[in-house]
């Protein structure tokens, strides 16, 4: 089933064309990777689909309705949730609260129930904290939880941000280089991560990344994009033969 | 090395979450209550004076902390807020005859319903421009007050009535303390309550990372406003009781100066924390009080210093501003958090 | 109609000398501005430290030359003071810190002129600025072109310096990129501290020409507000939006006084300011930031 489709979508930035008439369909359940050089437009594609930056030219849809002038905090709320590129956590929350933030549209009290408290705002507050129990057991952040986010190492920062990301029970979830920055052993906790999330939680999973291992380890398909367009995608067996990618990789056969 | 591409325009202070939850905090703050209900019965009427003024810009600082330590929006024109609610409580109980128990629930939500319209500019402006145009706000809210003498009465200002309860009139320092009091204890309340709440963690992250609040699903606009409702409702309120603590007002009352004052609370005492606002509050508010005393004092011995008051004020403002937050940044709340890491070594 | 476009075009004359000094102060804020990303908000008062100090010298009778030049060298040592030592430690601070930080080194200052020198309204005595100017189509004083003529050398001065000169390049490099120009070699302290030292310089003669176009009290720091709605209209970091941003606003102020009278001078710059605001945050000249998500 469609989950998110792009349909010839193209993005101009202070004159450089970023993405020209991108075209891409993303089924729900699958974990979808989407590689290329840097520059490519992988992030401005997400940016788009996210609703940071209106595409000139082209739409975007979510489960058949049209997203592409939707605000972001709008298209959050439709399900889709998301990790970027850069920390994003609120370094001056703590653990907890920060992936209680994830949790922030299903928390349903308004303004005067909140100066009450007493009421319908504590079991909405009760009632979260209990939803997210399970999410940080899951990573491992039992133990830190009531740490201020800012003060902890930037692997922990990035588990924050993943069970941030998965406490909105989005219906799909875009993670960015998630594994950015990391050595060997932090890459393989957070990909270890992924993958039980994937299982346990989030049907559907689009997954920038560089590192060529983790690709096609994991990946059920591959976007591969050059210079703002799609130039192939497939399963990872097909795309590991592709001839255009290839080229498009040369002189980057993966990363270490 | 220093880097000025850090570029997140907008005042982040990391202090930890507020809400006392040891033992010793709780017993402090009980003592404290026993302390500020007794306090008429025994403190002679000047302090009590000074305390109810402590308490009203307590309040007022409360709400500029939504602004400044929750969203970090930085607005130089809280006391425009103030000065509203004060002259529309001047109006309505003296032009109007209005009972001031109305009067002080219609007061702060027509300064909300203010602070509301001041918001939609501000939504688009950061930093600077923010700053700039809270500003500016002050300035013609206080120029509007000066000019429309008919409904304001200028530069003299207007007299307030004092209250009726039944067959009690507040006239006495007691009388505006203890509604003071209340008053501020309702908000303590009201502010502690939100921020457990999912709007604190909101409003953070609004303040923080804008980019990733929003795909978390929090409306910027929202929250911004919200932000400025509280602000506005707070001031207005706190300007409520001031009028009729007071018993007039006057256009004086208000300066631009009082807006730096509100900053001054923040910068001293410490954004976000309760404490630190309340320590914040009682000290600015005391401090002008305290220096015309030691003027005054000093004039004893050197008269002509005396007309130099007002400079003398502002220049120790300036050390006070530009020193917090040289030396402490977190103010003096933040400053115990610091010692109580350095004991701990 | 024809009479119309005459009255305005007076206006726009007379009103050069005033938006020349708003000029001068909008160069000052952007000179600060680009190179430390800090905006100094006591640059009037700063200005206003200038007026008094020139007041000062010719009070003990010093010839006017030698009092400009001990106004530029004091007004200049107290600004590299406030930059070194204060607000140094605020690099790479928020900028709403910084805003609060100079705005109160403004009301210090302020205070400390009104306690060294009074609030009284002074004269600042100025050879030949009232006189006309014995110039053929010239029909105004020596002190108002005067403070026209230093607005456009200054604006040229300024030009030439960062266009040519090895300094001006480190400054526009350090302005345009911190971190590259530290990699290249620049030492950016001495690019700070230099800024500050040109606003100064700038502030401090632009003041004396405020005490005498105006009167010299405390007060006249106000000006430089002004000036930044002047900044806001042409963009914060522009030179070229600082100029005719200052000019602009001075010529409305003229027009408002004409046309609507009165206190609407002190009103028009916040208004200019508040529409501009509105509709192009950024400004004339200034450069549209697109948000890198």
């Amino acid at each position: 089933m469609e989950l998110v489709r792009v349909s010839n979508v193209s993005l101009n930035l202070e004159g450089i064309q970023i993405l020209s008439h991108v075209d891409m369909s993303f089924e729900g359940g699958l974990i979808h990777a989407i590689i290329g050089p840097n520059g490519a437009g992988k992030t401005s594609l997400m940016n788009c689909i996210t609703g940071y930056y209106p595409p000139n030219d082209g739409t975007v849809s979510f489960r058949g309705e049209d997203i592409t002038r939707l605000r972001p905090d709008r298209i959050a709320r439709l399900g889709i949730a998301r990790m970027f590129q850069h920390i994003e956590i609120i370094s001056e929350l703590s653990v907890k609260d920060n992936v209680l933030l994830g949790r922030h549209i299903h928390t349903n009290y308004n303004v005067c129930q909140a100066l009450l408290y007493y009421g319908k705002a504590k079991r909405e507050e009760l009632r979260n904290e209990g939803e997210i129990t399970e999410i940080m057991s899951f990573l491992q952040l039992e133990d830190v939880q009531e740490k201020i986010a800012g003060s902890l190492p930037y692997g922990t920062q990035k588990r924050v941000e993943l069970a941030r990301a998965i406490a909105a029970m989005p219906q799909m979830l875009i993670l960015d280089e998630p594994t950015s920055g990391m050595n060997q052993q932090e890459k393989r906790e957070i990909i270890d991560a992924i993958l039980r999330v994937h299982e346990s939680f989030t049907p559907s999973i689009l997954l920038i990344e560089h590192d060529m291992r983790v690709v096609m380890e994991i990946s059920d398909k591959i976007w591969v994009m050059n210079f703002g367009t799609l130039i192939a995608n497939g399963c990872p067996g097909e795309i590991q033969q592709n001839k255009l990618v290839i080229e498009a990789y040369l002189g980057s056969e993966g990363t270490c | 090395m220093a880097s000025l591409e850090s570029d997140s325009d907008r005042v982040v202070v990391k202090t930890p979450t507020s809400a006392p939850t040891s033992a010793t905090s709780a017993v402090l703050a009980v003592v404290a209550l026993i302390a500020l209900f007794l306090a008429p019965l025994v403190g002679n009427k000047y302090i009590i004076f000074l305390i109810t003024l402590i308490l009203i810009n307590v309040i007022s600082v409360q709400g500029l902390n939504f602004l400044i330590g929750y969203t970090g929006q930085l607005s130089l024109g809280h006391g425009a807020f103030v000065a509203l609610g004060a002259y529309l409580t001047a109006i309505l109980c003296n032009t109007y005859s209005a009972s001031f128990w109305v009067v002080i629930v219609i007061v702060p939500l027509a300064t909300g319903l203010v602070g509301v319209l001041v918001a939609l500019p501000a939504l688009r402006l950061k930093g600077l421009y923010l700053a700039m145009v809270t500003l500016a706000f002050h300035m013609v809210v206080s120029l509007g007050l000066m000019s429309l003498d008919d409904i304001t009465g200028g530069y003299q200002g207007m007299a307030v009535p004092n209250p009726r309860l039944g067959s009690v009139v507040f006239n006495t320092e007691g009388h505006f303390y203890y509604l003071a009091l209340l008053c501020a204890l309702l908000i303590y309340a009201a502010s502690a309550n939100v921020a457990r709440s999912k709007f604190y963690r909101g409003f953070i992250a609004v303040k923080e990372k804008e980019i990733s609040a929003q795909a978390m699903g929090i409306s910027l606009w929202y929250y911004k406003t919200l932000a400025f409702l509280f602000a506005s409702i707070y001031g207005g309120l706190a300007g409520c009781l001031f009028a009729v603590t007071m018993g007039h007002v006057t256009p004086n009352h208000f300066p631009m100066m009082m807006s730096i004052e509100f900053i001054m609370m923040i910068t001293v005492g410490g954004p976000g924390s309760f404490v630190g606002l309340t320590i914040g509050a009682s000290l600015i508010t005391l401090l002008p009080y305290f220096l015309l005393y030691a003027v005054q004092e000093m004039g004893t011995v050197v008269p002509s210093v005396v007309v130099y008051f007002a400079d003398i004020k502002i220049v120790i403002y300036g050390l006070v501003l530009v020193g917090s937050l040289m030396f402490l940044p977190g103010g003096l709340y933040g400053l115990k958090a610091k010692v109580q890491g350095w004991l701990a070594k | 109609m024809l009479g119309e476009l005459q009255i305005v075009l007076s206006i726009c004359l007379t009103s050069l000398p005033i938006g020349s000094v708003y000029c001068l102060l909008a160069l000052s804020f952007v000179l600060i501005y680009r190179a430390t990303k800090i905006f100094n908000l006591c640059q009037g008062e700063i200005m206003m430290l200038g007026a008094y100090i020139a007041y000062t010298a010719v009070q003990y009778k010093l010839p006017f030359v030698l009092a400009v030049v001990s106004s530029l060298v004091l007004t200049t040592a107290a600004s590299l003071f406030l930059e070194k030592y204060v607000l140094r430690s605020f690099v790479g601070k928020p900028i709403s810190v910084s805003i609060m930080v100079t705005l109160g080194l403004g009301i210090l200052l302020r205070g400390l002129i009104g306690i060294v020198w009074g609030v009284d309204q002074k004269v600042l005595e100025v050879p030949m600025f009232e006189e006309m100017a014995a110039l053929p189509l010239v029909h105004m004083t020596y002190g108002k072109l005067s403070v026209i003529i230093f607005s456009i050398l200054a604006i040229l001065g300024l030009e030439v310096f960062f266009k040519y000169s090895r300094l001006g390049m480190a400054i526009r490099a350090t302005a345009s990129n911190v971190n590259g120009a530290m990699l290249m070699g620049v030492n950016i302290w001495h690019v700070f501290s230099f800024s500050w030292v040109l606003a100064a310089v700038i502030s401090a003669v632009t003041g004396i020409f405020v005490a005498r176009l105006s009167i010299l009290e405390p007060g006249i720091s106000q000006y430089a507000f002004i000036a930044i709605a002047a900044l806001v209209l042409g963009g914060f970091d522009s030179i070229k939006g600082a100029i005719i941003g200052g000019f602009i606003i001075g010529i409305f102020e003229g027009l408002a006084v004409f046309y609507i009278g009165g206190q609407s001078k002190h009103l028009v710059g916040f208004v200019v300011m508040f529409i501009v605001l509105m509709i192009r945050p950024y400004g004339l000249f200034g450069i549209k930031k697109v948000a890198r998500v």
